[in-house]
């Protein structure tokens, strides 16, 4: 199946409320440079998305085969105990705004400038959820990332990749440690499952602002060891 | 001394403009460089991130103070600098390989500058021999490296390994942090320390550098 590509997705900061975040509301001088750089970010970033439907086609104890492709992972094989499909996607803020970003030297603009950034691959995510939802798969899905859990680690990404393929189309690229270019970017796949699941339910780190879940250190034990 | 105060003040304020005319103005009236420096701009930025740590400030607000350091800092750097004693030090740091995530290391970096280290961005995605190599050749007091990610961590423990191989472990101090690390995990790859958070990675490196200020005075 021939992956969908969004790569016509509009971008616009609320800039009364971005101006708020970046706390600068008192201070004209300030207010009017983000002001400029929002505009500026506006009229560059295409935010990009794309995910395709794939099929599995083999379990083992600690590994699914998808279109010919192993994904090593204990957690993911047993969360895709009833699935016979996944989708596996890219989200990024996009190569145009990335490659603008870099002509910023001042490091309070840089970091309003990572913001908006992140704002950009937000609303690539948020398209995606979107589509998928309306054109793929209605029902309940969960997500696995590469990276997030030491089960499925980052070196996976290059394998998501090439169930994915041609990620070029939106122009992510892997570097050799398995990063992806731009910088603001996620991976993973979604597959249909009653229960809900949370990479944070597996993750004993403290202090994690933004946790989606809570930790539960009996889960592993009781569902996937 | 009112004037120093004044300098902090308007630290706090972020207030970069009025730093700067403030530190010309002290330089002015015969205000060592070094004075200004730590009982003006640092005491501003000492304010600033224990606000920080209270809560009180927020990011955006601590990047618009330390702007404010460096408009002052510009001034007396160089000044500063013809007096090799009085410069604070140089810390090298980056995010290591199979990472990517700098805002925390950024951060970290901010705040060192604020306090008027010298610090050399590595980036992310940094190799040990990188690390290495840095040391070399930036000669650094302090190397520091950042992980965010679980299963890059081993990449200090290897980035230790190598500084001793190449016989230069006793040349830099190290120093960790980066959300799945901690003081115990530090300690077993034999780093130098672990901060939980920019403010106390800057209390480390402190700490580091009057150690290796003792020495610097055994060899002057
Ligand atoms: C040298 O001395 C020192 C001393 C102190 C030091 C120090 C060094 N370094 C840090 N400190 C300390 O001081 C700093 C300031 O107080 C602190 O720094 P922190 O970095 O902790 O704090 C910052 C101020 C704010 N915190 C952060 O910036 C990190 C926040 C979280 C949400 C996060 C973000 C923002 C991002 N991410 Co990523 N991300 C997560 C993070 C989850 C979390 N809650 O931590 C984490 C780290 N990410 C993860 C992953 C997996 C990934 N991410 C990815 C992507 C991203 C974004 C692009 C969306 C963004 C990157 C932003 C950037 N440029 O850095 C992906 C990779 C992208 C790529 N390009 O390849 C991807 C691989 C997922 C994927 N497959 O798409 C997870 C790692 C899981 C694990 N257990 O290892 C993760 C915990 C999220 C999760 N719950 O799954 C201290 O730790």
């Amino acid at each position: 199946m021939e992956p969908t590509v969004l790569d016509s997705i509009s971008f616009e900061v609320n800039l009364e409320q971005f101006l708020k975040l970046i706390r600068v509301t008192d201070k004209p001088g300030y207010a009017e440079r983000a002001t400029i750089l929002v505009a500026e970010a506006q009229s560059i970033a295409r935010p990009k998305a794309m995910y395709r439907e794939a099929f599995i086609d083999e379990r083992g104890n600690d590994y699914v085969i998808v279109d010919g492709i192993t994904l090593t992972s204990r957690v993911l094989r047993v969360n895709l105990n009833d699935a016979y499909r996944i989708f596996p996607y890219v989200a990024t803020s996009g190569v145009e705004i990335e490659e603008w970003s870099k002509g910023i030297e001042d490091m309070l603009e840089k970091f309003w400038v990572d913001a908006i950034k992140e704002m950009a691959l937000r609303v690539a995510i948020q398209t995606f959820l979107q589509h998928f939802k309306e054109n793929s798969y209605g029902g309940n899905t969960s997500s696995m990332n590469p990276g997030s859990l030491q089960d499925w680690p980052i070196q996976e990404q290059s394998k998501l990749f090439a169930i994915l393929g041609k990620p070029e189309l939106v122009g992510v690229n892997l570097s050799q440690s398995s990063l992806m270019y731009p910088i603001k970017s996620v991976s993973g796949f979604r597959f249909p499952t009653e229960v809900n699941f949370e990479n944070c339910q597996l993750c004993s780190r403290e202090k994690c602002p933004g946790r989606k879940a809570q930790y539960d250190k009996d889960l592993y034990k009781e569902k996937f060891a | 001394m009112g004037d120093l105060k004044q300098i902090a003040v308007a630290v706090v304020e972020g207030q970069a403009a009025l730093v700067k005319m403030l530190v010309d103005e002290a330089l002015a009236d015969g205000t060592t460089p070094s004075d200004i420096l730590y009982h003006g701009l640092i005491v501003g930025m000492d304010i600033v991130s224990a606000r920080f740590s209270n809560e009180e400030f927020y990011v955006p607000d601590v990047l618009i103070s330390s702007r404010a350091v460096h408009a002052g800092m510009r001034v007396v750097r160089p000044l500063l600098l013809e007096n090799f004693a009085q410069i604070e030090g140089k810390i090298a740091i980056g995010t290591v390989a199979g990472d990517l995530h700098d805002i925390g290391k950024n951060l970290v970096i901010i705040f060192l500058r604020s306090r008027g280290y010298e610090v050399v961005d590595l980036g992310i995605d940094v190799h040990p021999e990188e690390f290495v190599e840095a040391v070399l050749l930036q000669k650094p007091q302090v190397l520091g490296m950042s992980a965010l990610l679980t299963t890059t961590m081993p990449i200090m423990a290897s980035t230790v390994k190598l500084l001793e191989q190449a016989n230069i472990r006793n040349q830099v101090k190290v120093i960790v942090g980066g959300g799945p690390v901690t003081h115990d995990y530090s300690k077993s790859i034999k780093a130098d320390g672990y901060a939980a958070d920019a403010r106390s990675a800057v209390n480390l490196v402190n700490k580091c550098m009057s150690q290796e200020v003792k020495s610097w005075s055994q060899l002057y």
